[in-house]
C-alpha cells in the first residue's frame, strides 16, 4: 500500500487507506505518502530546517527552532503537520496531537503530495533532494574542520543573503542543473575562479539548496489553496461525527482566516479554486502547471475581484469595480519571483555589476549595501549595484569594505547600466 | 530514508543563536532601559525583552509603508523566511521583535556588562539563612515528637526512679505510655547564619503635589534596575520604602510607587527617618545600606536643607556604603536642592547626585549611582 503509518496511532491506518481511496477517484495522484508520529520537540527541530533532517549548520535554524518550542511552551503556537516533498512524501505530525486532528489533516496531505508529484515547478528539484541536503551537511562540516567554524559560517550566512539571486525560471525541467544564466548570481560564483576552492563549493552548496526550496516559495498559494480544497471537499461523511465535524469546522476557519487586506495563502488559494471550479475549469491541469504568480493572474477576474474580500479591503475606499485591476496588479507584483527583488549581473573585467530590474518598488538599500560590502569580501574586487531611489537612477559601489552611494552619470556612452564608478 | 531530526546539530544552532541574542541583548540595552514596555516580567523571576530581530541583511523591497506597495504585502515576510511548508495554528506569523527569555541574574549580567558596572567587593558579614531542623525543645506539635530522644529520657527517668526492672526491655517504659509530658523532645528550628553579605536598600521619594506620576514612573525604573544590581552583588538585600511630604513614614511597595500627597516639601522629615531607622537596624548587626533619594529638589526652606545635611553628615554618610540624590525635573520644581547638596558636601565617597529628567537619563543615572562598585 503506498500510504504508510509510523508511530501513529493504528486507528488512523483505516482512515488513512479511505482518503487514499477518495483522492484516487477524484484524480489525485499523492504517489507513495509516509505519515509519521513524532515527539514534539523532534517535530519543531524538523521544522526549524525547513522540513529536513539533515541540514548543514546555521544559527538561523536554532532560532528558528527555539521560537517553536518557546511558543508552544506558551501556548500560543501549535503544528498540525509539516510535509516534506520527496519519495516517498513525508509527513510529520505531532503525536501529542488527538485522533481527529491528524484524521483532519490526511486529506490535505495527499493532496499535496499530489501536487509536490504533478507540479512542473517541483520535478525539476527530483526525489534526491533530502539526501543532497544530507551531503551538503557534510560538505559543510568537512569545510569547518579546514578552516574553522567561524570563518565557514561566516561565509554561509553571506550565501544566505545571496540565495535570493537565483533565477525561478532554470527550475523547469532541472535546468539549473546543468546551466546557469544571467539572474543566477550563485551559478556564476560557483563556477569562477576568483573564488577558492572551498569557497566555491559553499556556494553551490547554497545554490542546490537555494533552488531546491524555491518551489515551494513559488507555490504556496496554489498548493495550500488545492490542499485546502481537496481536505473541504473529500472530508467523508462518516468520519465527520459531531464532534469531529466542530473541530473540523474550527481547524479550516484557522487556518484560512485572514484580517482584512491579509493575505492568507490558504484562503486566497482556495478561493481562487472554487471560482476556477465554478467555471468548469481543469483543476488538475492548473495545479500541475502553475506557481502563484500565473494562477492569479490566471484566475483573478472582475467576478472574483467582485466576491473577494481581499480584494475588497486591499481597495480601500474605491468601489472594486474600479480598483481590482490595481489590486491584481500589485498582487501579481508582490507574487513575482516568491517575492522577491530581480537582479541581472555580469562580470565587467575584475568586477562584478548587478543590475535591479526596478518594477515600481525600492530595494531596502542598508541591507543592500551590507549585502554588496559582504559579496565584495567573497568576489575580492569591487561590486556595483544599479538601482533607482525615489526615481532616482544610483550605483551602489563596495570597493575596500566602503559602500558608497553615487547618482549613475548621464550620457555615459555605449552601457545600458550608465558609467561605473570609478575609484577617486 | 528516515525522516527523523538529528538533534545534536541543531542544539549547538540554538546555542549559538542565544549567544548572538545575548550579544545583540548587551548592545541594546540602554534601549531597553530607556524604554520599560520592552521587558515584562514572567512567572518565577523571569522576564521577557522584546529585541531587534536578529536576521541576517538581504536584498529586499523597502518596508511597504515607505513604498508604493499595497497594504499588509510585507506582512508574511518573515514567516516566509523559514522555507518550511509546517502548518502553525495558532497566533500566526512572526512577531516584528525577536523576544528574549531571561533570568534575573542574567538581566543584572548584562546590566553590569552594558553599563560597565564594577562588581561590589563583598563585605562578609553574617547572614541568615533558611533555618535548618537541627535543634531540639521541650514542646512542640506531636508530628514533630522525637521519639528516640523521648523514649531515651523516659527510659534515664524510669531506671532513676527505680521504676525499671533489669528484665524488661530498654523500650519498655515508652511501650508502657510510661512517658510523661516531661520526656518529650521535639525537633526545633535552629537559627543558620553563615558567611555572605547582606544589603539594605531604602528607597526615599517625594510624595508632594508637584512629583507627578511621569516622575514616578523614572523612580520605579530606576528602582528596578539598582535592585536587580544589588541583588545579583549581595546574598541577601532587604528593601524599606520611605515617601515624604511634610512628614515621613514607612510604607509598603505598592503604596511608595501609588501614593499621592497634596503638601509641601521637608526633605529632613525623610532624612531623619532614615537615620531611625539606620538606628535601628545596625543595632543588630552590619549592614551594607544603599539609600536613594528622589525628589523635585524643591525644599521647604533652606534652613530645613541645612538640616537635612546635618543629618547626611553625621548620621547617614558614615553608615552607608551609598547615598544616592535622584533629582526629577517636575514643572513646579525648583531644582535648587541639588546645588544645595553639592555645594555642602562636595566629594564626599558616599555621596552621588545625579538629575533624571527623562527616560533618556536612567543609564546615565544608573551608571553614576552604581558605578563606584561600593
Amino acid at each position: 500500500m503506498p500510504v504508510e503509518l509510523r508511530g501513529l496511532h493504528p486507528a488512523l491506518a483505516a482512515s488513512a487507506e479511505a482518503a487514499e481511496q477518495r483522492a484516487l477517484e477524484v484524480g489525485l495522484r499523492p504517489g507513495r505518502v509516509r505519515f509519521q508520529g513524532l515527539e514534539r520537540r523532534h517535530l519543531h527541530a524538523l521544522a526549524a530546517r525547513g522540513g529536513y533532517p539533515v541540514r548543514h549548520r546555521a544559527w538561523r535554524f536554532g532560532m528558528e527552532f527555539h521560537r517553536l518550542e518557546r511558543g508552544a511552551r506558551q501556548g500560543s503556537l501549535r503544528l498540525l503537520e509539516l510535509v516534506t516533498p520527496g519519495d516517498p512524501t513525508v509527513a510529520s505530525l505531532d503525536r501529542a496531537n488527538r485522533l481527529p486532528e491528524q484524521r483532519l489533516v490526511l486529506t490535505h496531505v495527499l493532496a499535496h503530495a499530489d501536487l509536490f508529484g504533478a507540479s512542473r515547478w517541483f520535478s525539476g528539484v527530483g526525489q534526491g533532494f533530502l539526501g543532497e541536503l544530507a551531503r551538503n551537511a557534510g560538505r559543510v562540516e568537512d569545510w569547518v574542520q579546514e578552516h574553522g567554524a567561524a570563518t565557514v559560517e561566516r561565509r554561509l550566512e553571506l550565501l544566505q543573503a545571496l540565495a535570493e539571486l537565483v533565477d525561478p525560471e532554470l527550475l523547469l525541467r532541472g535546468a539549473y542543473r546543468a546551466r546557469s544564466s544571467e539572474r543566477d548570481l550563485l551559478g556564476t560564483l560557483a563556477a569562477h575562479d576568483r573564488l577558492a576552492g572551498w569557497e566555491r563549493d559553499l556556494v553551490s552548496v547554497a545554490r542546490s539548496e537555494a533552488y531546491g526550496l524555491l518551489p515551494q516559495r513559488l507555490t504556496r498559494i496554489t498548493n495550500e489553496g488545492w490542499a485546502s480544497l481537496w481536505h473541504s471537499t473529500l472530508l467523508p461523511a462518516e468520519h465527520l461525527r459531531s464532534v469531529e465535524a466542530t473541530e473540523f469546522a474550527g481547524t479550516h476557519a484557522r487556518a484560512t482566516a485572514a484580517a482584512p487586506g491579509e493575505l492568507n495563502p490558504y484562503r486566497l488559494g482556495l478561493e481562487l479554486l472554487r471560482h476556477a471550479a465554478g467555471q468548469g475549469r481543469d483543476l488538475l491541469a492548473l495545479r500541475a502547471w502553475h506557481r502563484d504568480e500565473s494562477l492569479v493572474e490566471e484566475l483573478l477576474d472582475e467576478e472574483f475581484a467582485l466576491e473577494s474580500e481581499l480584494v475588497r479591503a486591499r481597495a480601500g475606499d474605491e468601489p472594486v469595480r474600479g480598483a481590482w485591476r490595481r489590486v491584481r496588479r500589485d498582487l501579481l507584483r508582490s507574487l513575482r519571483d516568491g517575492g522577491r527583488p530581480r537582479l541581472h549581473h555580469e562580470v565587467r573585467g575584475e568586477e562584478l555589476v548587478l543590475v535591479h530590474e526596478h518594477d515600481g518598488r525600492d530595494l531596502q538599500l542598508d541591507e543592500a549595501a551590507s549585502v554588496l560590502a559582504a559579496l565584495e569580501s567573497l568576489w575580492r574586487a569591487p561590486v556595483h549595484l544599479r538601482t533607482l531611489r525615489g526615481g532616482e537612477a544610483l550605483w551602489l559601489t563596495s570597493r575596500g569594505g566602503a559602500v558608497l552611494t553615487e547618482p549613475v552619470h548621464a550620457g555615459s556612452p555605449g552601457r545600458p547600466g550608465g558609467s561605473l564608478p570609478r575609484a577617486a | 530514508m528516515s525522516v527523523e531530526p538529528g538533534m545534536a546539530g541543531l542544539l549547538r544552532d540554538e546555542r549559538r543563536f542565544l549567544a548572538l541574542a545575548r550579544a545583540a541583548a548587551l548592545t541594546d540595552l540602554e534601549a531597553l532601559i530607556r524604554d520599560p514596555g520592552r521587558l515584562v516580567p514572567r512567572a518565577q523571576g523571569h522576564l521577557t525583552a522584546s529585541l531587534p530581530q536578529l536576521a541576517l541583511p538581504r536584498l529586499r523591497f523597502a518596508d511597504p509603508d515607505d513604498g508604493p506597495g499595497g497594504p499588509g504585502e510585507g506582512k508574511g515576510e518573515g514567516k516566509e523566511e523559514a522555507d518550511s511548508a509546517a502548518h502553525e495554528r495558532g497566533a500566526g506569523g512572526l512577531p516584528a521583535a525577536h523576544e528574549l527569555d531571561l533570568e534575573r541574574g542574567e538581566l543584572a549580567g548584562l546590566l553590569g556588562e552594558a553599563l560597565e558596572l564594577p562588581p561590589i567587593e563583598p563585605r562578609p558579614q553574617a547572614v541568615d539563612r533558611a533555618p535548618r531542623w537541627t535543634s531540639f525543645a521541650a514542646k512542640g506539635p506531636r508530628s514533630l515528637l522525637h521519639v528516640g530522644r523521648t523514649g531515651r529520657r523516659a527510659l534515664r527517668r524510669a531506671v532513676a526512679s527505680g521504676a525499671w526492672n533489669s528484665g524488661d526491655s530498654a523500650g519498655a517504659p515508652l511501650a508502657a505510655g510510661a512517658s510523661a509530658p516531661g520526656d518529650e523532645v521535639f525537633r526545633a528550628r535552629r537559627p543558620a547564619r553563615t558567611p555572605g553579605s547582606r544589603a539594605l536598600v531604602v528607597h526615599l521619594m517625594d510624595v508632594s503635589g508637584s512629583m507627578g506620576r511621569e516622575q514616578k514612573e523614572l523612580v520605579r525604573q530606576q528602582a528596578f534596575w539598582t535592585e536587580l544590581w544589588l541583588r545579583s552583588q549581595h546574598d541577601r538585600v532587604e528593601v524599606v520604602h520611605i515617601v515624604h511630604d511634610a512628614a515621613a513614614r514607612v510604607v509598603d511597595e505598592d503604596t511608595f510607587f501609588r501614593i499621592r500627597e497634596a503638601g509641601g516639601t521637608r526633605i529632613s522629615a525623610a532624612y531623619g527617618l532614615l537615620a531611625e531607622e539606620l538606628d535601628r537596624r545596625l543595632a543588630c548587626g552590619p549592614w551594607s545600606v544603599y539609600a536613594f533619594h528622589h525628589s523635585d529638589g524643591d525644599n521647604w526652606s533652606l534652613r530645613d536643607t541645612r538640616s537635612c545635611i546635618e543629618l547626611l553628615e553625621d548620621r547617614i554618610l558614615p553608615r552607608v556604603q551609598q547615598f544616592a540624590y535622584g533629582q526629577v525635573r517636575s514643572e513646579y520644581g525648583s531644582g535648587q536642592f541639588r546645588h544645595e547638596l553639592e555645594a555642602a558636601l562636595p566629594g564626599h565617597e558616599a555621596l552621588v547626585v545625579a538629575g533624571i529628567d527623562a527616560a533618556e537619563d536612567l543609564p546615565a543615572a544608573l551608571r553614576a549611582f552604581l558605578g563606584r562598585g561600593r
